[in-house]
């Protein structure tokens, strides 16, 4: 599968999947002009690799987010379920969530994600700003 | 030029920033980029600044959803030191009801019974028309102080001024 590399901008994030390395990266802020149009192709690639090599590989994702905003939280909800769904058939799946040590509100968000995953193995890291 | 009207430093009593006018997602890059900055200059108090912005999207990303003709107005205003950010646009009557039982609703919970259905929300499949309060309204309900205000003001033409508005706490 081909990597994802976009670079991030004023109101979207930076996206780096490396599917041979098996590492997952989204980081920066997400409230694009059109969450579908961005978000499509990421969550098309990670369905594909889920269902191929990431169904036995061990996959690190890792979330490092300033600010998002609904819509780009219902697509982490999507993420999050899938790879929840995989972890549950057999996946190796750890997630890391990323948050500034004075934004508790990320945290809380993080934490709230954490509730629902069970086979995906999850920790919360603080960053430096 | 879009751009904030721009009165006086935020966290003073009053009407600091006002934008009214057509909802683009250029208007959407350009305010929001601006307030960045004022919130960095004016808002020592980090988690008000990520707050204050959080509420403005979800606000100017509603109007730019379901303003029926584009159109709204954004007021960002000092309250006795907290922030009170307010949004305005346009909303048919027969919509009227509807949005006052869901609004009603979100302003009677719990901070943790917003959390939940905020959660419960994200699941639900996007919606194409407007179906009351999305998504939207419950991150602004959370980030904000006290429960979420809303009113409606008669316009012509079977439509009346939509305005809903919240405080966000500022550390003193």
């Amino acid at each position: 599968m081909e990597n994802i590399n976009i670079e991030a901008t004023d109101r979207s994030p930076e996206v780096v999947f490396d599917f041979a390395a098996n590492t997952f990266l989204i980081k920066g802020e997400s409230y694009p002009e059109d969450v579908t149009t961005f978000y499509n192709p990421v969550l098309s690639a990670l369905q594909e690799y889920l269902e191929g090599d990431g169904a036995s590989a061990k996959s690190m994702f890792t979330f490092e987010l300033v600010y998002f905003n609904s819509s780009t939280a219902k697509i982490l909800m999507e993420i999050f379920d899938s790879l929840e769904e995989a972890a549950q058939a057999g996946a190796s799946i750890h997630v890391t969530w990323c948050y500034d040590e004075e934004d508790d509100t990320m945290e809380e968000l993080g934490e709230e994600f954490a509730e629902d995953l069970d086979a995906v193995t999850f920790e919360l890291i603080v960053v430096e700003a | 030029m879009i751009a904030w009207d721009e009165r006086q430093s935020l966290g003073v009593d009053g009407d600091s920033l006002i934008y009214d006018g057509a909802v683009t997602q250029d208007a959407i890059t350009e305010l929001s980029d601006r307030l960045k900055d004022i919130l960095e200059a004016d808002i020592p108090d980090r988690k008000a600044q990520r707050n204050i912005f959080a509420v403005f999207v979800e606000m100017i990303e509603n109007i730019y959803r379901y303003a029926p003709d584009g159109m709204g107005r954004l007021v960002i205003s000092g309250r006795s030191g907290d922030i009170r950010i307010s949004m305005s646009n346009a909303i048919a009557n027969d919509q009227i009801e509807r949005m006052t039982s869901r609004l009603g609703e979100i302003r009677a919970m719990s901070t943790d019974d917003i959390k939940a259905r905020y959660k419960q929300k994200l699941r639900e499949p996007q919606e194409a028309t407007s179906k009351g309060a999305g998504v939207g309204f419950f991150e602004i309900a959370r980030r904000g102080k006290g429960p979420i205000s809303f009113l409606f003001e008669p316009l012509d033409d079977g439509q009346a001024l939509f305005t809903v508005f919240t405080d966000v706490a500022v550390a003193r």
